[in-house]
């Protein structure tokens, strides 16, 4: 043997590889770069170059628990602006669940069958990764056509110039109905006198509870009859046992790290949060702020709630639980809500205040971006996918729930997905109890972020309210003050 | 058995010898495809973010140059300290802890006991399982109120903490968790003892020693450059690591969570500010560096190499 | 005299048999406990994965479905094209695996084994690109690959492992400052060059850190999200990371199923791992600790 190899065989007996070993990597010495073979062997099978795959359009899954024709009305608006001569591609940004992303496939072959010349790609991203992709994309100039927008940061994207203006769109389409939308839903989506996008959905936020857990207590449903008082009292009297097998009374109480508290929880004491709707004063630490919050602050101290990691993450639905008696959430809690929960429960209006009336609105839209090269084919797209027969077949019939037309709203109360209660959403839509007086200028991120760790001592018990509510007011002064230009 | 380290030729400072300039050409032949893929793909995109990190850009349009400002706003963002401190804390404790915990993992798993491969890939399990899934169940169990432990707990009448809740606990509760999925260095420890020559642990016994002095002696000196991976490696991953966290806490409570990848994620793409952010992340960088450069040059005193080239 | 040193020497005999079979015993203990633990949220993603959506949550924590639904395995994996989602993630894993372990051993080769001019200035280099958070990064690479004109598409997956990545060459590079030089030289001697010294005296020696790097690779790759997220549009060419995130909705994750499928793809990860075992057990204990 070559020096060499006597000197390798001793090391690898020296490292305690067995006789059999050492012959055989002596074997392969012979052979040269057999050790390359050695590891592709371990590592199974030859690979090939990636390529591009071919992109055929999406097809709607067969088993899935939409049927594809039911929801759909037949009568979709005819746009005014002319369908393509010859095949265009549009593309549309969505962030859909897997399962209801098969509806949203549903309604593309629908609408590609009548409109044979535009080809419709649905992009769907997830929610927790939605706006890092699209940010990229933006950066990129590779915006798809149409795209997801959430209240929370319409504002600041639209201000940004990443959208085209639908006013004239909407000028040339003579049943497109204006005044069907709810007057909450387009608040975000307007800036310099002129609509960005449409919304799809905007819904309020309502009293969800658990029907057994009243019944167990001997307690009425709540009913339009109650107001914040009679909220307060019931979450104590309901609010029973201890360490596991306790029960708490109401789900949540206000933070100023939540960008939709004021209008439930301190409109009704007449107090606010920040000015509406320039959000450029802090407004929370008035005496009437400092009031509303100490008066919620109660059902704290009485252990009527739950502990703060509820609030925070989605992993954890308390109220599905069983464990709540009343949480207040948005009309888009229905679905999972419905499926997570093995208890009876149902949905009533959030109760007056002695001062007013009031339940947060939110909801999103969808825009056609300025990177559209076929803004034409995407109009008509979104005029027949936000239309009253667009939101009956995705939203109301489906009971994802709170079209932003009214016209789709019977829908969904006639939905086989719809809570019985159902109609105290509409009623808080169309009695203008849900206001969007909620925080949605660019600043209202870093004013939350700002709030929410303050009011985190509080919740910790080190900290009073009128404390955190002036430190509160420090931090997010300065932050709004740049909507006073 | 002496180990001689081939000598250098004598060479000028400025020029090389035939034989070193062979060398030389060689080195960087076998590192060309790095160097390559540094400046396809590495190169642009660090001096971009250094270049945006002097301007305001939001990502969404046009930026405009603002000088050192983001740098200024930083040294006075009281954010910034804290999402510092909350990283150096987390990446020191989930790093010391976790290389002393992957360690004994390694050796123990290194027993020829019979199912060890079962036993092995089962340890590995947290690493590869979902990070959701891995989030949900530390979840459940730090539940304050429904929680697994502080049921346990309040089994013997003891009231246990809101772990994730508690500012005080809560980064305690997340290195805790990191501990968990110790798997990863575990593996490359493993491969370290499998390299570890027999011969001295026979000459060590010949000697006398015991199994500690075994230890102390043989495993630990010949694992070292090994170690020294994982301490580096480890302690670059962790302070920037965010993603458990942004799912379980999102910083909180009262941002004692708050470590510096998520305040840059959140930076960049829920406020829109992508200027701010790569200053940022250039800071951390310097951070990371200077502390890297201490590793290497401590690293001087405990670490072995049996086949050192010296420069 | 004999006889109480012979008894004295059965003594000791027998005393090293007891602490043999002790040791055994607290190992398998330790392991058996540990287990347990590691086990744990493998086991709930099972049990999870098993259950109807309003069972997925429930006080107290039940490990044990009330019903076996074995149908969401099916019904989750067709709800979205996993079929194409896995064939997307075994051309990019597979392809990133034999990538990393060409070039990262080449480049580790070059810093282990041989000396220029730069070289531990290059070395800080390489490590530097680990330092700097992707999420500032990762819009520079999406502008680089646009102008490329490689969105949407797999290469921005698939090629930067052909060029190296500096955690396995940093990890290589140490296993490789392991290995004493009197095997170059001797190689050397006999008129090898570089190359032979690296795939004939080098690689042979290095099986347990190379099968590292390929299981790392492997698992980075099988479970990376943010690049697939950033670069791909087409759900055609999404990978199974992606595909499961899309589980998670806005305000509603279908955990059930989105277990159902982790586990799926979790198999083969655990599948590669516990068949590498080989490779890195050259069939004796080296800790010199307990039993051989």
């Amino acid at each position: 043997m070559a020096r060499h190899e006597e000197e390798l065989a001793r090391e690898l007996r020296r490292r305690g590889y067995s006789r059999r070993d050492v012959l055989r990597i002596g074997l392969q010495l012979g052979l040269g770069a057999a050790s390359m073979g050695m590891l592709l062997a371990a590592c199974g099978s030859s690979e090939q170059a990636a390529e591009p795959a071919a992109e055929p359009a999406a097809e709607p899954a067969t088993e899935s628990i939409f049927d594809i024709n039911s929801g759909n009305s037949g009568s979709w608006p005819k746009s005014s602006v002319a369908d393509p001569g010859s095949k265009v591609e549009i593309s549309v940004g969505h962030t859909w669940d897997a399962v209801f992303f098969e509806r949203q496939l549903q309604f593309d072959k629908l609408f590609m069958e009548r409109h044979p010349n535009i080809v419709v790609k649905a992009e769907n991203t997830p929610w927790g990764e939605f706006r890092q992709k699209y940010t990229a994309a933006a950066a990129g100039n590779a915006l798809p056509d149409l795209l997801y927008t959430q209240f929370s940061w319409a504002q600041e994207t639209i201000r940004s110039g990443m959208y085209i203006a639908l006013d004239d769109y909407i000028a040339k389409e003579a049943d497109f109905n204006f005044d069907d939308f709810t007057k909450p839903s387009l608040v975000s989506y307007q800036y310099d006198g002129k609509l960005w996008g449409i919304p799809y959905d905007e819904g309020p936020g309502n009293l969800y509870y658990n029907k057994d857990i009243f019944d167990a207590a001997g307690e009425a449903y709540p009913d339009d009859t109650w107001d914040l008082e009679k909220l307060k009292q019931v979450a104590i009297k309901l609010t029973s046992g201890e360490g596991p097998n306790k029960i708490f009374g109401l789900g949540e109480l206000p933070s100023p790290g939540d960008s939709l508290m004021a209008p439930n929880y301190l409109f009704p004491f007449g107090a606010q949060y920040l000015s509406e709707p320039k959000e450029d004063q802090c407004l929370i630490n008035t005496p009437e702020g400092v009031a509303a919050m100490e008066w919620w602050e109660e059902l704290r101290t009485k252990g009527a709630v739950p502990s703060p990691a509820d609030l925070q993450n989605v992993a954890w639905p308390a109220f599905q639980f069983g464990k709540i008696a009343m949480t207040l959430q948005g009309s888009w809690a229905t679905p999972p809500i419905a499926a997570g929960s093995k208890f009876n429960w149902d949905i009533a209006k959030w109760p007056k205040g002695p001062k007013a009336h009031t339940t947060f609105s939110a909801g999103s839209a969808y825009m056609i971006t300025r990177d559209s090269k076929n803004p034409d084919a995407a109009w008509i797209y979104m005029n027949e996918y936000l239309s009253t027969a667009g939101q009956t077949y995705m939203w109301a019939s489906t009971g994802r729930g709170s079209p932003s037309r009214l016209s789709a709203w019977p829908a969904y109360l006639g939905s086989e997905f719809a809570p019985p209660g159902a109609k105290n959403v509409e009623e808080a839509m169309s009695k203008g109890i849900g206001t969007h007086d909620i925080i949605d200028q660019p600043t209202g991120p870093r004013v939350t972020q700002a709030a929410g760790p303050i009011w985190d001592l509080v919740v910790a018990g080190q900290k009073s309210v009128k404390e955190a509510l002036d430190e509160v007011f420090a931090a997010v002064d300065p932050i709004v003050a740049e909507n006073r230009g | 058995m002496a180990i001689t380290t081939p000598t250098p030729p004598k060479t000028t400072k400025a020029k090389l010898g035939g034989m070193a300039r062979k060398e030389e050409l060689a080195f960087y032949l076998f590192i060309s495809p790095w160097i390559i893929g540094f400046l396809l793909f590495d190169a642009g995109a660090i001096l971009a973010s250094l270049a945006i990190s002097f301007t305001n850009w939001s990502a969404l349009s046009t930026p405009s140059f603002t000088g050192g400002e983001n740098y200024t706003k930083l040294i006075n963002d009281s954010l910034f300290y804290k999402a510092m401190g909350n990283s150096l804390y987390y990446g020191l404790g989930s790093v010391g802890l976790g290389t002393i915990v992957s360690f004994l993992l390694a050796l123990l798993l290194n027993q020829d006991v019979k199912g060890m491969a079962v036993f092995r890939t089962i340890f590995y399990l947290p690493s590869v399982v979902s990070g959701i899934a891995v989030a949900i169940l530390w979840i459940m169990i730090l539940h304050q109120d429904f929680g697994l432990i502080n049921s346990f707990l309040a089994f013997f009448g003891i009231k246990g903490p809101g772990w994730l809740v508690q500012p005080e606990w809560a980064m305690p509760s997340l290195i805790l968790m990191s501990l968990w999925s110790a798997g990863g260095a575990m593996v490359i420890y493993l491969a370290g003892l499998q390299s570890v020559p027999i011969h001295l642990y026979e000459a060590a016994e010949i000697d006398g020693a015991d199994t500690f002095q075994k230890f102390w002696n043989v495993t630990v000196p010949m694992m070292s450059p090994v170690i020294l991976y994982n301490l580096i490696v480890g302690f670059i991953a962790s302070i920037q690591g965010f993603v458990l966290v942004y799912i379980m806490t999102n910083g909180g409570p009262a941002n004692a969570t708050l470590v510096y990848g998520l305040y840059i994620y959140r930076t960049a793409f829920i406020n829109f500010q992508m200027g701010y952010a790569s200053a940022l992340a250039w800071v951390l960088l310097v951070v990371i560096i200077l502390i890297t450069v201490i590793q290497f040059a401590v690293a001087k005193y405990w670490v072995y190499y049996e086949g050192d080239v010296k420069q | 005299m004999s006889t109480s040193s012979g008894i004295s020497h059965q003594k000791s005999l027998l005393g090293l048999r007891n602490r043999a079979i002790a040791w055994k015993v607290i190992t398998y203990f330790l392991l058996i406990t540990l287990s347990v633990s590691f086990v744990l949220p493998f086991m709930w993603m099972v049990s999870t994965s098993l259950k109807q959506s309003q069972d997925v949550f429930t006080y107290p924590p039940s490990f044990f479905p009330n019903s076996f639904e074995w149908q969401n395995y099916i019904k989750g994996w067709n709800v979205l094209p996993f079929d194409t989602f896995l064939n997307n993630s075994l051309i990019v894993t597979f392809s990133n695996v034999i990538g990393n372990l060409i070039s990262c051993s080449l480049v580790a080769y070059g810093f282990a084994r041989l000396k220029g001019r730069g070289r531990d200035i290059l070395f800080l280099l390489l490590l530097a690109t680990l330092m700097i958070p992707r999420e500032v990064t990762i819009i520079p690479r999406f502008l680089m690959f646009s102008w490329f004109g490689m969105t949407n598409t797999l290469w921005p997956l698939v090629l930067p492992a052909w060029f190296g990545y500096a955690f396995f060459i940093f990890l290589l590079r140490q296993f490789f400052m392991g290995i004493p030089l009197d095997l170059d030289n001797a190689a050397r001697i006999d008129g090898a060059n570089n190359w032979q010294i690296l795939t004939q005296v080098i690689i042979p020696l290095s099986q347990p850190a190379l099968a590292s790097v390929a299981i790392f690779a492997f698992i980075g790759n099988w479970s990376n999200l943010l690049d697939p997220l950033i670069y791909l549009r087409s759900t055609e060419l999404y990978t199974l990371a992606l595909g499961l995130n899309l589980f998670r909705g806005q305000n509603f994750t279908q955990f059930n199923l989105l277990m159902a499928v982790s586990i799926i793809t979790l198999i083969p990860v655990l599948l590669v791992f516990f068949f590498s075992q080989k490779l890195f057990v050259q069939g004796v204990s080296l800790t010199g600790m307990g039993g051989r």
